[in-house]
């Protein structure tokens, strides 16, 4: 960031983008209103940047422009990996990084859509659309009955039981 | 001889009940095309051996009770490879549940069973309902009727084409993000995504639990909608199933259809657009009225879809860990265990999703993609509540951009793949009905490829959509 234009209105800007969004997956640059956002958009072009999105903050002088910028590494695919229980080769790790961070890159379009309006409409909407339901605590079926049927689908068993290796 | 071709649920129906000829001789018929162009279509991963002696016991009702018989008596269904029968194998086309045969069955089939409906097979699908071409089944992909060279969509592509060959007279499939209504639409058959909640998922493998709803196909509306009403009601068994009355419908006697045409400018096939504005001008004639209305926040569905789907999919899929279902590869120690099973069972596809859904769910991103897409959603669903408020009937779409591409055209790019997907996606992100009816075709070398157009209406009034397809298919 230019330090020259962070002097006024710093913090609400930098609020105001850190709620929307997460460290390290993209630049910000900051346009003095004055500047307009055409000039802004030609400038962000000229940096080489596929899809910059022009956004303002209510109060303050400043616009800011938002450059999505991914940078996936071999490390992020195998911590995923890692996280999800995959076994990943390293001849698949290439390909699956440049698919993975072309599918985040697709998606952080919604950041496009600003905050600002109420959050509780949209939750209260939420809620009527779908709702927990649990079934009754009490009755259970006789114990056993469906042990066969399900043991059944698993790959390692030994008596009534589904075998893995040791945990601890 | 039957007339497969010409042949729907309720003129099978009539003859079934007038003796024109039996259940048993119907599935014979159909077992007989499935023998005869499976092999080059692979719409069907299994034939069952059993559907004689289910069509035997059909006609035994039918001999018993006739037209009091239930109205799917003897019917011979397709059922796509994700919904379970009891004691038959459900593998969702993947490696991991090759071997998985099903406990139980699916509340869906249940309903049929008891209608007495003939379980032909199961379709092939893309692995785990993941993809709009079937080119993603680990058992090899299902081909266009029209066009072998051509994918059929997908996900549910097998059912589209079981139908569409005349290898079924009606068939099941799920509808993720459009997985019935897109291959309904390069099969050139009618296919339907019920409202979320009406039809049970107890039974359904879960992709992504918010947005599955099993849907779906038949040769005309009508016959979708006999198929939708034996399967729809409320399971408690499913905890998003729908209990209390939904808004009731707001009209029988739909007169306005709103067309978002600022969503047709980019990215739609020529012909697809021309398709659609003749089929518009079609309904204006037959007496609707056609609004343009806009949709700011619908262009936002896709990118919401690819957030909300990965994200349910990585924590549903977690189940496969080959302890308690189907494939385990053994590594050195459990977690080993794991993550072999994983590797090996998992395709591309699905294992691209996983990872793209544990990473907008991990710490750090989980606020800006996940909470930030739950966000957008609710946005979009009441974008479109309004749209039906302010006295729009029905949206209509081309039900996707393109006719059935060719096999490999897309399997490049997952991205491009995706936007198959841009005009169907919005009612799953919504939760309401919509449908695909044949509206023509586009002429591709040489070969004749379906389109469809899709109607959307507002939540539980599948009704009102059966109304407008049945006109369609009238003034079509």
């Amino acid at each position: 960031m230019n330090p020259k234009y962070t002097k006024n209105g710093t913090r609400t800007l930098l609020n105001h983008v850190q709620k929307r969004l997460a460290p390290d997956m993209c630049i910000v640059f900051l346009i003095p209103k004055k500047v307009g956002a055409i000039c802004a958009k030609a400038y962000f072009f000229g940096v080489n940047c596929k899809r910059p999105y022009i956004g303002s903050t209510r109060e303050g002088a400043f616009s800011y422009a938002v450059c999505y910028y991914y940078h996936m590494k071999a490390e992020d695919i195998e911590k995923l990996a890692r996280l999800a229980r995959i076994s990943v080769k390293k001849s698949e790790q290439d390909a699956l990084k440049k698919d993975v961070a072309a599918i985040v890159e697709y998606v952080s379009r919604i950041q496009e859509v600003s905050s600002e309006t109420p959050e509780t409409e949209e939750r209260q909407h939420e809620h009527a659309f779908s709702q927990n339901v649990m079934r009754e605590d009490r009755e259970p079926h006789a114990a056993g009955v469906y042990t066969e049927s399900l043991l059944r689908a698993a790959p390692r068993t030994e008596g009534n039981y589904i075998k893995v290796k040791k945990i601890l | 001889m039957i007339d497969l071709e010409n042949l729907t649920i309720k003129k099978a129906r009539e003859h079934l009940v007038k003796k024109d000829f039996s259940s048993v001789e119907l599935t014979e018929a159909y077992r007989n095309v499935i023998e005869e162009k499976n092999s080059a279509i692979h719409a069907y991963l299994e034939v069952f051996d059993d559907s004689i002696e289910q069509a035997k016991y059909a006609d035994s009702v039918i001999h018993t009770k006739g037209d009091d018989s239930p109205l799917l008596t003897g019917i011979p269904l397709a059922i796509k490879d994700n919904i379970l029968i009891e004691g038959k194998t459900a593998s969702c086309a993947s490696k991991m549940l090759s071997s998985y045969r099903a406990s139980y069955d699916a509340n869906v089939i249940e309903k049929l069973k008891k209608e007495n409906a003939i379980f032909l097979g199961r379709t092939n699908m893309d692995e785990f309902a993941m993809g709009a071409s079937n080119e993603h089944s680990a058992f090899g992909g299902a081909k266009n009727p029209h066009d072998i060279e051509r994918v059929p969509g997908g996900s549910s592509g097998g059912s589209a084409a079981a139908v569409a060959m005349n290898g079924a007279l009606g068939a099941l499939g799920s509808d993720t993000g459009g997985s019935v209504r897109q291959p309904a639409s390069f099969c050139g058959v009618v296919g339907l995504k019920p409202t979320y909640g009406k039809v049970s998922r107890s039974g359904l493998i879960a992709m992504a639990s918010s947005l599955d709803q099993i849907g779906t196909f038949g040769k005309t509306v009508e016959d979708t909608q006999v198929l939708f009403e034996a399967i729809a009601g409320y399971d408690p068994m499913d905890s998003t199933s729908l209990n209390t009355p939904y808004p009731k419908p707001h009209t029988l006697n739909p007169k306005v259809i709103g067309v978002p045409y600022h969503v047709l400018k980019e990215g739609v096939d020529e012909d697809v657009f021309k398709n659609f504005t003749d089929s518009v001008k079609k309904l204006e004639k037959a007496g609707y009225e056609i609004k343009e209305i806009e949709l700011p926040y619908v262009k936002y569905s896709l990118p919401v879809y690819y957030i909300i789907m990965p994200a349910e999919s990585s924590t549903n899929l977690a189940r496969f860990d080959g302890v308690r279902y189907g494939l385990r590869e053994e590594g050195g120690n459990l977690f080993e265990d794991y993550a072999e099973t994983r590797g090996i069972g998992f395709g591309e596809e699905v294992r691209r999703r996983i990872l793209a859904g544990t990473y907008v769910l991990s710490h750090g991103y989980y606020d800006a993609y996940y909470t930030k897409a739950k966000e957008v959603r609710g946005r979009i669903k009441k974008e479109l509540e309004d749209v039906y408020a302010s006295g729009i009937d029905v949206i209509a779409t081309p039900t996707s951009p393109t006719p059935a591409f060719k096999i490999g055209e897309k399997t490049g790019s997952p991205i491009q793949m995706y936007l198959a997907d841009i005009f169907t996606v919005p009612a799953n992100i919504a939760g309401i009905p919509a449908l695909s009816v044949p509206s023509g075709f586009a002429v591709r070398d040489r070969k004749e490829l379906p389109l469809g157009i899709q109607f959307m209406a507002g939540y539980g009034e599948e009704n009102v959509l059966f109304e407008v397809g049945k006109r369609f298919e009238i003034c079509n």
